[in-house]
């Protein structure tokens, strides 16, 4: 019963990629989100909402707010974080994880990809969302009253929107399980809540803490604040994606120490940040 | 040159369940039949030769490489094609943006080369008429062509095929042959089924696997030649046999040890396969 073993080269077509295969794949998620019915639908509601602000009778920098900061911080954000957790999740909910196994990216660089994908995506359509709101209500509301809206406010919204992606992307990663998505909500949203809480004291500390601040009385008076809590509230901000992006690249056992030792730089930094917006 | 991929006294447990009891085997060029009851351990040995799971004991090489190391199931990836035993597809994918998607997966990123890529793997399993269309839209054997062709990206050397024809009717079975027999050509295809009939067709090398073993490593001809004369039709039903069935004109096709003057007759590669593993598990009865 012996068989007669035939041998075979191990020449392979692999040809080394010109562009990194984890930005093509970023893109390629970022397709996936922005072209996903939950974010195209509410996105484009945020847009003409904005629109429909901006065109109104002498809008106040109030009403940009509302049509800014509800929208696009509430809204897209918490669509962000639903999208990115539906398509992380995807391969897993329908099988196709196991064709996805064995290809030569990694679980890890998989990952990569997903939030590259966050940013290239929802990231950039939200920084666009808010540069052309932002421009809009600076321009009506330039002749009416308030000052105009920062660079670095607009920063922070689009931090919002990108966190709420790389939140949802660590959530599916980390909580496999089928009520995964809507759990993770109900943590942000009570999470958010609880910081913006007036019960809470002192009441002007906590909020800062918040992926998304309540209150557009923060923001008055500070035009350009790149050194000032606006602009540490920014950094904190972009802590809170690092984290969120740290936590998923920890998922695979692979490599852990390593990507241990940069979870904690990015969790010190976050916490230093944090401490300077307040 | 080493053979395509080497398993020594490889063991997996899963909880209670022994899945790979020491199975040790190698395969080279051409198509090996992987055959073996459910629960034999076969989706277990392949998952392991696919790099997607690691033996708790035991050596596995593909291409002279270690899936352990990293860098070593980096090259076995991009040599390797695996079609899973049950794939699944994403939500709103079409056939060609499905497999463009598994193609950045394996690393092909310059979109021109990588379309026109995806477009002959789909030319290959003749799906370029539904390319367009979902995924999850097509039927059984088209989304299992889907998956084969996804696994031919790149042209790999090693290829991993995970019952591919379960659920395929007749015409999609031939069919796949067609495709898993032009796919050895100058490559190494490892093909578990249940079906005897294929890897009769296809195989020119057949492992064996019960309970986590390795049972029987030889060609077709020689795992029919285990029932060499223990084949015999008759009229009426005989204890002496280990199986009995009535055959299409009514006679009953007896396989054991046959008693004077029986008609025995040619034997299948099925006979033989049911012979082997039936004694194994009688012995492992007593």
């Amino acid at each position: 019963m012996s068989a007669s073993t035939l041998e075979v080269g191990a020449e392979s077509t692999f040809r080394r990629p010109a562009l990194p295969p984890v930005v093509v794949l970023g893109w390629r998620e970022a397709r996936r989100m922005v072209l996903s019915p939950v974010f195209a639908i509410f996105g484009a509601m945020v847009m003409l909402n904005g629109v429909g602000v901006a065109f109104d009778t002498f809008p106040s920098r109030s009403d940009f707010y509302e049509a800014i900061l509800y929208f696009v911080a509430l809204y897209l954000g918490l669509i962000s974080y639903i999208t990115a957790h539906l398509v992380s999740s995807s391969a897993r909910r329908t099988g196709a994880e196991r064709q996805c196994e064995a290809a030569t990216l990694s679980t890890r660089q998989r990952g990569a990809g997903l939030s590259l994908g966050v940013v290239f995506g929802p990231g950039l359509l939200a920084a666009a969302l808010v540069a052309i709101l932002g421009l809009l209500g600076n321009a009506a509301a330039g002749a009416n009253n308030g000052a105009p809206m920062s660079g670095v406010e607009l920063v922070q919204l689009t931090l919002i929107v990108v966190g709420g992606g790389m939140f949802g992307l660590m959530w599916a990663t980390w909580l496999r399980f089928p009520g995964s998505l809507p759990l993770g909500l109900v943590v942000l949203i009570v999470f958010t809540a609880s910081m913006n809480s007036p019960a809470r004291e002192p009441l002007n500390t906590w909020p800062w803490f918040a992926p998304y601040i309540a209150s557009p009385g923060f923001f008055d008076g500070e035009a350009w604040p790149l050194l000032g809590s606006q602009g540490w509230h920014a950094a904190y901000l972009l802590g809170l994606c690092g984290m969120a992006f740290c936590a998923t690249m920890l998922r695979p056992k692979d490599q852990r120490g390593r990507w241990l030792v940069v979870t904690g730089v990015v969790v010190a930094a976050t916490a230093v940040v944090g401490l300077l917006q307040i | 040159m080493t053979p395509a991929a080497e398993v020594t006294d490889v063991r997996r447990r899963y909880g209670r369940t022994q899945a790979l009891d020491g199975a040790t085997f190698e395969i080279g060029t051409g198509v090996t039949g992987l055959l073996g009851p459910n629960g034999a351990g076969k989706t277990t040995l392949l998952r392991i030769l696919a790099t997607v799971a690691a033996p708790d004991s035991g050596a596995v090489s593909v291409f002279g490489r270690d899936p352990a190391v990293s860098g070593d199931r980096l090259e076995i990836r991009r040599r390797l094609g695996y079609l899973p035993q049950d794939p699944g597809f994403q939500r709103g994918f079409s056939v060609f943006e499905f497999i463009d998607y598994i193609a950045i997966l394996k690393e092909m990123t310059s979109r021109q080369e990588r379309h026109a890529e995806v477009r002959r793997v789909i030319d290959a399993v003749d799906l370029a008429s539904v390319s367009g269309k979902r995924v999850r839209a097509l039927s059984g054997g088209m989304k299992r062509r889907t998956a084969l062709a996804a696994a031919l990206l790149g042209d790999p050397k090693f290829l991993v095929l995970d019952e591919p024809t379960a659920g395929l009717d007749p015409e999609q079975r031939l069919r796949f042959r067609e495709l898993v027999s032009d796919a050895g050509e100058g490559r190494a295809v490892l093909l578990s089924t249940h079906q005897t009939e294929d890897v009769a067709a296809l195989c020119q090398d057949v492992v064996v696997l019960d309970q986590g073993r390795v049972l029987f490593h030889g060609s077709p001809a020689e795992l029919t030649s285990v029932a060499d004369g223990r084949v015999w039709f008759a009229a009426e039903r005989s204890a002496a046999a280990e199986l009995v069935w009535r055959g299409a004109d009514g006679r009953f096709r007896h396989l054991g040890s046959p008693p004077a003057g029986a008609d025995v007759v040619e034997p299948t590669l099925e006979d033989g396969y049911l012979l082997l593993v039936g004694r194994v598990d009688e012995e492992a009865a007593a």
